[in-house]
This record gives structure tokens, C-alpha cells and sequence, in this order.
């Protein structure tokens, strides 16, 4: 039934994001801006050139909730030049959980 | 994927691409204003034949211009403006069309690519600023990428959840040449806005909405952008199940149909709150349920199972958790739901059962409306006003708003039956919406009536397109409930604060307003003069009806901030 969306305080902890995206003009740009507006704060943030020309890849390490991080999610999915998102398990940073669009 | 004509390639200026671009879009009206850099482009619109350029007086208006066309067409709304000021003058507009899904494409000129960045007269980095409030943008810095960006602007704006679109031009692209071709399909790798409803997942919420006593299904700005006016009518019918609107979803379904309990929200009508309050089974269509709609989550529905479908995920469980939520298309839901119910006709029981339902909901609605009666012997309130209005005009006319508290009034006494009807920004709450987005209305709807119901604060924000309804004589009829108040502000403040700071308004003598806009012109100033209100609706062009009404009257009901839309107030305190 009904939840109240207030973040309770639950507890914050770190977590880790892969990102694939388009290597197109602004794409960077809308993905910090995704973080900056809803006030997450990033810990780590490494930007490369992935081994195809076309594909960049963001590692970026936050503190938040699950909800939170269920919802940074969606809402980067959401972007047009966001290719794939990987969720790095924290208790074992090689294994990764791949996320897919909702839908 | 769109297709288009393949066409032979041949080289040609920048501007004459974006023409030829237009031309393949079946772009019919382009809003704007011209200006140093964009120039390559008004030099190609003078020997244009199939696109018509609506010259506005304010950007601003350009893109709310463009937003009524869209909204109150379903089709593309397109804007030009110029560098540096013409285009921050777009960014409301851009805000208004981003809150509210409408499908628009702004072109911005700028700079030649080797001036960007340096400062240069009229430079402002469109892009950065309205990354926040568009669904994409884009600079074009080479031309060769010029047409592909058109198509994909056109694309993304009215695909999926739809949203405004913004590409900036710099000088330099316009006047240099290249192959032209447009044969191109769209490729964008992560978007992929086509999503076959899951008919599992339609299957499930048929399942609940038949078991459901008392069901309700609240129609969202979803269900008018997807067309299904015609679907939720029927799903309605053959499931005797009744609707409640948002106001973006006003103009989703008939407002006389006796399955409609009105519209809910803060200023809501009471019976349609109520409704939501008691009903066991929520079906909500598009909507983002924002908290003017909700109101406390906890109060909202608490005794119902509560099922949302949306094209967009990130709406789903966002301010409300839901039992089942489904991503999809609004139409594509109804016609599965349709199928169903046509396999599974309902239940007499489950029918008695619904009347019953329905019996309780119009039971409160003639309680809500003895709110209605008004004294005679008091002075002319506004909501009469709206009301006497909206009795003397079309059955198909267009009702557009404003934004306060003449926009709830125009919400609550809605009696449109056709879809697309009601035309206001929701989301944003854009002052100076009205009056330029009724011209795009008129404009994509030529022989049909259009209202415009204004505030005297929000109609004073873009007066300056007055001159625009003249120029191209557009027949809107702006009736200003003037009460001489920023009225909604007003309102909070004798509330929360118990006095007013800096709401209180003036306003300039409209019928010599209208006289130096060349325009219509009435005064209503008591009952008595309520008569004037038919004439003026008959006059033949653009007309601006001054209608004073009591200084302080609020609007009811209403929901003070963090209650329950259960906890709302019916009248003042006495």
C-alpha cells in the first residue's frame, strides 16, 4: 500500500556504477547533472575511452540508499547516450550485476 | 523507425537544408522572432511556400505559442529564435513543455563555431543552460550532421514520453554547403522509446479491475497525449467504472459523461477527491502524481490497491508506491483492456455493485456542489464569471488558461466533451502561458472557438502578444477575471502569513488596451453586465473582456499544504 517517499534513515552506503555511454557531445555533461540535482555526492569518478572509439566509460563511486540508487538507475537508463549500467558488488568489486531498462 | 522519401542529394547552404528539413517534417506554422545570426534562415522563410512563419513579440511567446499548437494538436510545435537573448528568452517555455510531455523543437542560431566561447555579441551557451529543461539538444558543429540532427530532434521530441527539443545553430553552418540528403533513418543506440505493452502485465490489472467493488480510474495528461479519449470512453462504459481527472488529463474523457467524477487535486473537486479517498482499486493512467495531485501520500487513497501505467519509468513508484506498475504505452494498455473486456463481460453483480459505487460519488458531488449557489446580493464572483462562460460557449470550443486561481476555477467547472480541450500549464505553472499558447490553438484549429481565461497578474506577463492575435487575426476571446490581486498568492498569504505583502496589483485600462492593440474590447463590471459576456463571444476578431470581480475571493475547495486531499476545506472560516 501506500509509502511515504521521505527518505527515512536508512542506512547509506557505497556504491559503485559502470556506465557505458555514447561518446557524444554533452553526454558527460547530463550524466554528472543527474547526480548534482538530486544531491548526491560522488566519492570517485574515473572517465576513460572504452576500446571501441565510440563508447566512454564512468566508473563512479556514491554514497546513497538502495531506493536511491534503485532510482539513479532508472533515471540514467532514461538517457539517450546510456548504453549500459553495471551495479559492482562491493564485497567482491569483480563481480558485476548488469542492470537493464525497465520495460 | 520514421521513414521518408529518399531524395536526390544535392549540395546546398545550411539554411537551405533546415528549409528542406521543415518541408519533411510537414512543419505547417514555425514560431520566432529574427535576429543577427539567424538571418541565413528569414532570408530562405521569404521564398517558403509550405511553412508559414507566426512572427511573435517575445520568445517566450514563440514557444508557449508553439506549446498550445502541440498540445492542442498532437503535431510538432516548432520555434525560432536568435542567439544570446532570443534564446534564454525560450528557457520558461522550454521548462513549461519539459514538466508537461509536450512534443516542441527550438532552433536557436549562435555564433560561428570558431566565435563560441569567446565572449562574441549575443553568444550564450544555449545548450549548458537548458540541459535541465529539455528531453535532448544539440549544437551543430558540423554540416554535414545538420539534417541527421533535424530528423532526430523531430523524433525524439514526439516519440516516448514527448518533450521539447532543442538545437542550436551557429552562424557559420547556416551559410556554409553541403550534400544535402534526408534519406537517413534515425540510430540512436540508447534510445529506444517503442515499448510493446506487456500483455501479462495487462492481464493482471484487467484481473484486479474486475474483481474490484468500487474501482476508479484517474485519467492523467497520459491518457490525452496518447489519444485514447475514445478507448478509456468505452472501457468506462463496459466496466461501469467511473473516471477522475488531473488537470493535464482534462480533456481525457467527456466532462458530462456520468461516469465523470471531476477533477482531483489541491483545488480539486470535492466528490473527486472523495472518490479516490474510498475507492478500493486506483487505475492510474499517465500521470506523474505530482504532490498538487496527491496531496499527504498517506492520505491519498488508503484503502485501495493502487495500479499505475506510464510510458516513462522513472514516474512509476516515484512519489507512490504501487501494488503493480506497468511501463507502457497508455493506448496500446486500453485496447488490450478493451480485448479483455470483451471476453470478460462483467458480472451483474459486479454491475449493481459498481452503480451502487457510482451512486456514492454523485451523492457527494451534489453535496460539493451546494458550494456553488452564489448570494445575489453579493458582488460578482469570479467563479460565476468562468461559469457563465463556459455555458454561453461551443460545445467544441478550446479553454485555455492561465495560471492561479482562475485556472482552478476553469478546472473545476470544465464541460468539455471532446478530447484536447483543456489547454494549461501544469506542471511549471507558467504565468503568461494563456494568451500566446491560445494563439497556436487558433492557429491549428482555425474554425473553432478559443477561450482564454485570464488573471489580471498572469495576462500582464505576456501582453505583448495581443499584437500577434492582431497581426494574424486570430479570433481568441480573453476574458481577464480581474480582481486586482496576484489572487492565488493572496489566497496563501491571508492563510499562512494573516496579511499581504506585494500582492496586490495594478493594472492599465484594458478597453484602451485594446484600442491600441487594435483589438476587441468589453467591460464587465457587475451581474448586470453579465449579458456583455455573449457579445463579446460573437465578435468577430481578437476581443479582450475586462470582467472586475470581488477582490477577495479564494478558491475551494482546498488542500492546505501536507494534508490528505481527504482534510480539504470547503469554505473560508467564518
Amino acid at each position: 500500500m501506500n509509502t511515504n517517499n521521505e527518505t527515512s534513515q536508512i542506512e547509506k552506503q557505497e556504491n559503485t556504477l559502470c556506465l557505458f555511454i555514447e561518446n557524444k557531445l554533452g553526454a558527460i555533461e547530463r550524466v554528472i547533472g543527474t547526480f548534482t540535482l538530486r544531491g548526491y555526492s560522488i566519492e570517485n569518478l574515473i572517465c576513460t575511452k572504452s576500446k571501441l572509439s565510440q563508447l566512454f566509460k564512468m566508473k563512479i563511486t556514491l554514497n546513497c540508499t538502495d531506493k536511491e540508487l534503485e532510482n539513479l538507475v532508472k533515471i540514467l537508463h532514461n538517457q539517450i547516450h546510456v548504453l549500459e549500467i553495471k551495479l559492482m558488488m562491493e564485497e567482491n568489486p569483480s563481480k558485476e550485476i548488469k542492470t537493464s531498462k525497465v520495460g | 523507425m520514421q521513414q521518408c522519401n529518399k531524395i536526390e542529394a544535392q549540395t546546398m547552404s545550411g539554411a537551405k537544408i533546415f528549409m528542406k528539413c521543415l518541408e519533411e517534417e510537414g512543419v505547417e506554422y514555425i514560431f520566432g522572432i529574427p535576429g543577427g545570426v539567424i538571418l541565413p534562415i528569414y532570408n530562405e522563410f521569404y521564398k517558403n511556400e509550405t511553412t508559414t512563419h507566426i512572427l511573435t513579440k517575445h520568445e517566450q511567446g514563440a514557444v508557449h505559442a508553439a506549446e498550445g499548437y502541440a498540445k492542442s494538436s498532437g503535431k510538432v510545435g516548432v520555434v525560432i529564435a536568435t542567439s544570446g537573448p532570443g534564446a534564454t528568452n525560450t528557457v520558461t517555455g522550454l521548462a513549461d513543455a519539459y514538466y508537461d510531455s509536450v512534443p516542441i523543437v527550438v532552433f536557436t542560431g549562435n555564433v560561428s563555431t570558431s566565435a563560441l566561447g569567446n565572449d562574441a555579441f549575443q553568444e550564450a551557451d544555449i545548450v549548458s543552460i537548458t540541459r535541465a529543461c529539455t528531453k535532448y539538444n544539440y549544437i551543430v558543429r558540423d554540416i554535414k550532421d545538420l539534417a541527421s540532427i533535424i530528423k532526430e530532434a523531430f523524433y525524439i521530441a514526439q516519440t516516448g514520453r514527448p518533450g521539447p527539443v532543442l538545437v542550436d545553430l551557429p552562424k557559420d553552418i547556416l551559410v556554409s554547403t553541403c550534400e544535402y540528403n534526408y534519406s537517413e533513418d534515425v540510430n540512436l543506440l540508447g534510445y529506444t522509446p517503442e515499448i510493446e505493452t506487456n500483455d501479462k502485465d495487462v492481464a493482471k490489472i484487467f484481473k484486479e479491475l474486475t474483481e474490484a467493488e468500487k474501482p476508479l480510474i484517474l485519467c492523467g495528461g497520459g491518457v490525452v497525449i496518447s489519444d485514447s479519449f475514445d478507448e478509456l470512453t468505452i472501457l468506462s462504459e463496459k466496466n461501469n467504472i467511473p473516471i477522475v481527472s488531473t488537470l493535464m488529463g482534462l480533456g481525457g474523457f467527456p466532462a458530462s459523461h456520468k461516469h465523470f467524477a471531476g477533477f482531483s487535486g489541491m483545488h480539486g473537486n470535492s466528490w473527486s477527491n472523495l472518490a479516490i479517498y474510498n475507492c478500493d482499486l486506483l487505475l492510474i493512467l499517465g500521470s506523474r502524481l505530482s504532490d498538487r495531485q496527491t496531496g499527504s501520500v498517506s492520505g491519498y487513497c488508503p484503502n485501495a490497491k493502487i495500479i499505475h501505467v506510464d510510458i516513462d519509468p522513472i514516474s512509476l513508484n516515484k512519489n507512490l508506491q504501487s501494488d503493480i506498475s506497468v511501463q507502457g504505452d497508455i493506448n496500446q494498455t486500453l485496447n488490450i483492456l478493451l480485448d479483455l473486456s470483451d471476453k470478460n463481460p462483467l458480472s451483474e453483480e459486479k454491475k449493481s455493485a459498481r452503480s451502487k459505487w457510482i451512486d456514492e460519488i454523485n451523492n457527494n458531488k451534489n453535496e460539493g456542489l451546494k458550494y456553488r449557489i452564489h448570494t445575489t446580493n453579493e458582488s460578482l464572483k469570479p467563479s460565476e464569471v468562468i461559469e457563465k462562460v463556459y455555458e454561453l460557449s461551443d460545445p467544441e470550443a478550446f479553454i485555455i488558461t492561465e495560471v492561479g486561481q482562475h485556472q482552478m476555477w476553469s478546472a473545476q467547472y470544465y464541460n468539455k466533451n471532446n478530447p484536447r480541450r483543456f489547454i494549461t500549464s501544469g506542471g511549471l505553472g507558467t504565468m503568461g502561458f494563456g494568451l500566446p499558447a491560445a494563439l497556436g490553438v487558433q492557429l491549428a484549429h482555425p474554425d473553432k472557438q478559443v477561450i482564454v481565461f485570464a488573471g489580471d497578474g498572469s495576462i500582464q506577463m505576456n501582453i505583448q502578444e495581443l499584437a500577434t492575435a492582431n497581426t494574424y487575426n486570430l479570433p481568441i476571446k480573453i476574458f481577464i477575471i480581474n480582481n486586482g490581486y496576484l489572487g492565488m498568492v493572496r489566497q496563501w498569504q491571508h492563510l499562512m502569513y494573516d496579511r499581504y505583502s506585494e500582492s496586490k496589483i495594478f493594472s492599465p485600462d484594458y478597453i484602451a488596451l485594446s484600442k491600441a492593440y487594435g483589438i476587441g474590447g468589453f467591460t464587465v463590471k457587475g451581474r448586470g453586465d453579465l449579458h456583455i459576456l455573449e457579445e463579446a463571444m460573437n465578435y468577430p476578431g481578437p476581443a479582450l473582456i475586462n470582467c472586475t470581480v470581488e477582490e477577495e475571493d479564494d478558491v475551494y475547495p482546498w488542500v492546505p499544504a501536507g494534508k490528505g486531499n481527504k482534510e480539504m476545506l470547503m469554505e473560508a472560516k467564518k
